[in-house]
């Protein structure tokens, strides 16, 4: 058995605790709940035959209040950068979140997942923003925590590259998930 | 080019057929061998030994059809085995088990023996009862409430996490201890331990070292590497750090690779578990065999208490018991009945008016006056004393008479007025206990007495006087008459006759005839003066006797007063 630190970042807002309970409970909830401080919550994934159990550190959303703090992701194997995709502003934060997440953890595995796929009319994220993305080689995966699309995969992404090679560059690449 | 000779022709077919041995004899021999290898391949054990090991172990790295294949065949092989020669297998794995089995039942029996005594010992005391009651209330088992109760502290779980990513190493619970996801909870205590740290700017060699919920306590030690947690119900000693802190320092000692190499894979910590295990201490309070001070007291104050009690109330009783007794003694009481109504005494009698005040006997009894309610009814006693002293009462004789009682007689004595000679005949006979009166003596002593002072009053005369005028004689004839108005009515009562005789008398002056008729003179005036018709017991005789033979004979001396007298002597006659 194998424990993974995985941490959620990104605006508040965005969707990373519906993301986490999608993933770990197959739920979602309409409802918004602020996460203050940090929840921490697990799911147990079999990959290539190795029993994997991902420590989700669900942590709460930065605006101009609330800064991320670095003592949160000491120690993730790999972390998830949230955005919204209805919300453009929250893909600035990302490219920010992503600097501090680098600087204090290092080369580890990300993937970024621009949440509120099934609200895609609506996308203030453009298709030659996530053509920006890819070039910067990031891993990213439309989902939606809403219907569960894209969700599985963005988490398995993050999970194989982190059991791959702990110090392996990023993904490279943009998917949508389906 | 060759071409193959047409079938059907028997002398070609042994011509090519003795070429073709000529030619290829010894590859078609060993043709033959190999063919005869691969058609018989199942039933070439030596063959198969060769690769079998190999064979199995490739297989097993591609995936788990092999183990699928043999799981049955081995499970059915060990059944067999076990059935025809279980001592080997015994043998096989006592070393093993014996150990683990052993320590299972002494975790067991500790556990069982320890719940058992604590059962008993709390079972009948009178906190085990508040206990029970608390238990039937909560709805807890009494077990959990008598050790939540008896418990100094216990660990309950200890966790080794990760200090950098927060994750478990290994963990550690007592029995019947609630675990949560030890996993979450390492994640959240590692969270909270950054959320501390970092919101109250803390330096990073201060870290949340202790939290407390309820009667629950985190102790928390920070090695280097790793963070050793115990979850702590109640309160342990301070020692109880110091060896947190030595089991986080052997562990990092005896992993140090391991936790230098970690990357998720907790396997290694496996070894680390029994160091947890032996931080599962817990202490229950001991064994009080000695009573309390306190309780001393208590039981000391509720003897004495009790026997002040007892004393209190055998001393009320027998001034109870000495109080009826008095009452019983005493004339003019009756009790009737007695009982008690919580401390008070009820008291239900009679009482002769004449009788001696119950209240003041109880005063002098010891009983409290306010513990006693008496309801007493007036009656009359029959005792001589009572009947005597309530004949005094009613009768209230003059102190010249005395009453005297004699069964139901009773007899006055002595002298007395007619008027209450009168009087008291009636009154005498309405009294209870009383059926005769007697006052013959004191009529016959009045009588006497009335006489006696008849005899003592004389009207004095002046000379040659017959006349009654002076002050000194109207008075005296008054006195005469009161007597007389008395005597008449004593004899009257007395039912007897009084003879009055009125006597005259004069002085030696003067002729003796003229005395004698002045003395009688005297006598009538006097009687008419008395009014003798008045009196209807009395008969008058008036008398004049001239000059008294005691009177001074001295002729030419002065003559005395009482010489001109009148003197009054009464006589009783029996009634004709």
């Amino acid at each position: 058995m194998i424990e993974k630190k995985i941490c959620m970042l990104g605006a508040f807002a965005v969707g990373k605790t519906s993301l986490v309970r999608r993933f770990v409970t197959s739920c979602f909830s309409d409802q918004y709940q602020t996460t203050i401080g940090v929840t921490v919550d697990k799911k147990t994934l079999s990959m290539d035959s190795r029993s994997v159990t991902l420590v989700l550190w669900d942590l709460y959303g930065e605006d101009e209040f609330q800064k991320l703090r670095r003592s949160y992701l000491r120690g993730s194997s790999g972390y998830l950068v949230v955005l919204d995709g209805m919300r453009r502003a929250t893909l600035d934060i990302a490219l920010h979140i992503q600097l501090t997440a680098a600087d204090a953890l290092g080369p580890v595995p990300f993937v970024v997942l621009i949440n509120k796929l099934d609200r895609r009319p609506d996308w203030e994220v453009t298709d030659q923003d996530l053509a920006q993305l890819a070039q910067r080689g990031w891993t990213v995966f439309l989902t939606s925590a809403k219907t569960g699309q894209g969700v599985e995969e963005g988490f398995t992404a993050l999970t194989r590259a982190m059991l791959s090679t702990p110090q392996e560059t990023p993904l490279a690449g943009t998917t949508d998930g389906s | 080019m060759a071409h193959a000779p047409k079938a059907g022709t028997p002398a070609v077919d042994r011509d090519y057929a003795e070429l073709r041995s000529l030619l290829l004899a010894p590859e078609q021999s060993r043709l033959e061998q190999l063919q005869e290898q691969v058609e018989h391949l199942d039933l070439n054990a030596h063959n198969l030994n060769r690769v079998l090991p190999e064979a199995i172990a490739l297989r097993g790295d591609t995936d788990h059809r092999l183990t699928h294949a043999l799981t049955p065949h081995v499970s059915e092989a060990l059944g067999v085995s076990v059935r025809k020669q279980p001592h080997m297998i015994v043998d096989a794995i006592a070393p093993i088990m014996m150990p683990a089995i052993r320590q299972a039942i002494a975790n067991a029996l500790r556990s069982m023996m320890q719940s058992l005594n604590q059962t008993i010992e709390h079972s009948l005391s009178i906190r085990s009862m508040q206990w029970r009651l608390e238990a039937l209330r909560t709805g807890k088992p009494f077990a959990e409430i008598v050790l939540l109760h008896t418990l100094r502290y216990r660990v309950e779980q200890v966790f080794l996490i990760h200090a950098q990513t927060g994750l478990l190493l290994a963990h550690a619970a007592g029995d019947a201890v609630a675990v949560q996801d030890q996993t979450l909870v390492s994640g959240m205590l590692s969270a909270i331990r950054s959320f501390v740290q970092d919101s109250f700017g803390a330096t990073p060699d201060q870290a949340l070292n202790t939290l407390q919920v309820g009667d629950l306590t985190v102790w928390i030690e920070q090695g280097p590497s790793a963070i050793l947690a115990a979850v702590i119900r109640g309160t342990p000693p301070e020692t109880f750090h110091v060896h947190l802190q030595d089991t986080l320092t052997r562990i990092h000692a005896e992993h140090f690779d391991a936790l230098a190499r970690f990357s998720g894979d907790a396997a290694p910590f496996a070894g680390a578990r029994p160091l947890l295990e032996e931080c599962l201490r817990a202490q229950f309070e001991p064994r009080r065999h000695a009573i309390a001070p306190i309780t001393w007291i208590f039981l000391a104050a509720i003897v004495l208490a009790t026997i002040w009690w007892g004393v209190s109330t055998f001393q009320d009783r027998q001034h109870w018991q000495a109080y009826l007794e008095r009452l019983a003694l005493e004339p003019g009481l009756v009790v009737t009945s007695t009982h008690s109504e919580g401390n008070r005494y009820v008291l239900t009698g009679l009482r002769d008016p004449l009788a001696a005040d119950p209240d003041v006997l109880l005063q002098d009894s010891g009983v409290a006056v306010d513990r006693v309610e008496a309801k007493w009814s007036p009656y009359y006693a029959l005792d001589a004393a009572f009947t005597l002293k309530r004949a005094g009462l009613v009768l209230s004789p003059p102190d010249t008479v005395r009453l005297t009682l004699e069964g139901p007689r009773l007899t006055a004595t002595g002298t007395a007025g007619a008027e209450w000679i009168r009087q008291s005949r009636p009154l005498a006979r309405l009294l209870p206990g009383i059926t005769e009166y007697d006052d013959r003596h004191i009529v016959a002593r009045s009588l006497e007495a009335l006489i006696q002072q008849m005899a003592g009053v004389w009207i004095l005369f002046q000379q040659g006087t017959a006349t009654i005028q002076s002050p000194d004689q109207l008075q005296g004839v008054r006195r005469i008459s009161e007597l007389l108005h008395q005597l008449d009515e004593v004899a009257r009562l007395s039912g007897v006759t009084v003879i009055l005789e009125i006597t005259g008398q004069t002085d030696v002056v003067g002729r003796s005839s003229r005395n004698q008729r002045l003395s009688e003179d005297r006598a009538r005036s006097v009687l008419d003066a008395l009014h003798p018709a008045t009196f209807s017991a009395i008969t008058f005789h008036a008398r004049g006797i001239g000059p008294a033979p005691e009177s001074s004979p001295s002729l030419g001396a002065a003559t005395l007063p009482q010489d001109r007298r009148v003197s009054f002597q009464a006589t009783v006659h029996p009634a004709s």
